[in-house]
């Protein structure tokens, strides 16, 4: 290159830079960034609303003899669970912005509940695992835009059912929607992981992984659905989505269906948010066992 | 969680090359605000608008020609009069002996935009002719032929330069 040319380069190379400015530009990005999150999740909150005012019921089985007295040591089969705001936490430094709410979940009637306790637990960890992050966040990030933004929402309550929905929205140089479901069966008054749903030496990862798939697959080759799944793709495989976890965050949904539930990212481009896949029963009944 | 996605992708790329982005833009405008404004336009239309990229392999070209655009649309908006003067003149110019004085780096900006947006693709930003065929929607060999027509006006010649 001639060496005019190189000058040149230099000169362009040394155009100086304005921090502060470019400061700004970034935060009317993460601004931006923030927005479109925020919209994506109003969206899909709305959708939520609509699916849990669909009136649920469930026929419990006959009972016989045994399991109608062990229900009666079960006080809260058949009680409506209650949600009050343990904690709400806020906060506000002009870049930094927090609402955070953790719920507390009981038996109403003062019913000491075995499911309830191990349901407020885990949900109450989780969201003070996401306040911590945040305020480590400001304190890395110093000027920079952070967004931490927790809410809750009771997805189901029946006589013998309860989830509770934690939805999580943080945003740092990009938004993340995480949302945790806390499933408390009521006839055992416990927690319920995915893995309780199936018998003990079934293969209902492998089962519910092809199905998840096969779904991915069917939605990407109808191209009206806009889909996008990180799956069979030739350049970045290792990413592609492989199998669910052993315990993979779920729901039941109102036709008693089991529903996965993914964090955006987890499986798909941002765009898609935070998927969710229903699992046919046929599907899985032979080996479900709740 | 895998920050895998093309949203991920598209705002790290344009967060870690904000730098390089305002200084093209300078080189348009000529002046800080308005290259700030160039470039925040920019990531913000890139934003609105990622899902265009089929593969984030080409974000860079992808976003170059979004800042481009945004560029030359701002110099038109701005220094409509003074860009349609230089343009008349243009030809009589080039004809004529083109003056060997003042900085290269002034009389680039006084050459044809779309001639301007090929040389400093190349050589502010290193970029290959193909790269540059594909943010301006040229051909190569008319990049390639506009590339040596713009350096000839310059009077700078060139060793043979492979893309």
């Amino acid at each position: 290159m001639s060496s005019k040319l190189e000058d040149l380069k230099r000169e362009y190379d040394n155009i100086p830079v304005p921090k502060e400015g470019l400061e700004q530009t970034k935060r009317a990005m993460d601004r931006a960034v923030f927005d479109k999150k925020k919209r994506e999740q109003k969206w899909k909150k709305t959708w939520v609303g609509v699916a849990a005012a669909v009136a649920v019921f469930i026929t419990l089985p006959n009972l016989n003899g045994t399991v109608a007295s062990a229900l009666e040591k079960i006080p809260v089969l058949g009680k409506a669970f209650e949600v009050v705001c343990f904690r709400d936490y806020q906060y506000d430094d002009g870049h930094n912005l927090a609402n955070v709410q953790t719920p507390e979940v009981t038996a109403t009637g003062d019913l000491a509940s075995n499911g309830a306790k191990e349901a407020t637990k885990e949900a109450q960890d989780y969201v003070d695992e996401l306040t911590e992050q945040f305020k480590q966040d400001i304190k890395d990030t110093g000027e920079s835009y952070n967004e931490l933004d927790v809410t809750y929402d009771v997805v189901r309550d029946t006589d013998t059912w309860f989830t509770l929905k934690i939805n999580a929205l943080s945003v740092k140089a990009s938004g993340y929607e995480q949302i945790r479901y806390y499933n408390v069966d009521k006839k055992t008054d416990t927690l319920v992981k995915l893995s309780d749903l199936f018998e003990t030496d079934s293969d209902y990862v492998t089962l519910i992984s092809d199905e998840i798939k096969r779904q991915m697959r069917a939605q990407m080759a109808d191209p009206s659905t806009g889909a996008d799944y990180f799956i069979d793709s030739t350049d970045m495989p290792e990413y592609d989505f492989k199998e669910i976890q052993e315990d993979q965050n779920f729901y039941l949904d109102q036709e008693n269906r089991v529903v996965i539930a993914f964090d955006e990212y987890e499986v798909a481009p941002g765009c898609m948010g935070a998927v969710q896949f229903t699992i046919p029963e046929a599907l899985i009944d032979q080996i479900r066992i709740r | 969680m895998t920050g895998s996605s093309t949203y991920d992708k598209v705002v790290k790329y344009l967060v870690e090359n904000q730098s390089r982005f305002y200084r093209l833009a300078y080189s348009y405008a000529q002046n800080e605000q308005d290259a700030l404004d160039i470039v925040q336009n920019a990531m913000i239309k890139a934003l609105e608008h990622y899902t265009e990229i089929r593969n984030i392999e080409f974000i860079k070209t992808w976003f170059y020609r979004v800042l481009v655009n945004e560029s030359i649309s701002y110099i038109k908006k701005t220094k409509r009069e003074v860009v349609s003067e230089l343009t008349e003149e243009q030809e009589g110019i080039y004809h004529e002996d083109f003056q060997e004085q003042g900085d290269l780096y002034d009389r680039i900006n006084e050459l044809p935009l779309d001639i301007q947006n090929l040389i400093k693709l190349k050589f502010y930003e290193d970029m290959t002719l193909k790269e540059i065929a594909t943010i301006t929607g040229l051909k190569e060999n008319t990049v390639k032929a506009k590339l040596y027509r713009g350096l000839k006006r310059l009077k700078v010649t060139l060793k043979e330069e492979t893309a």
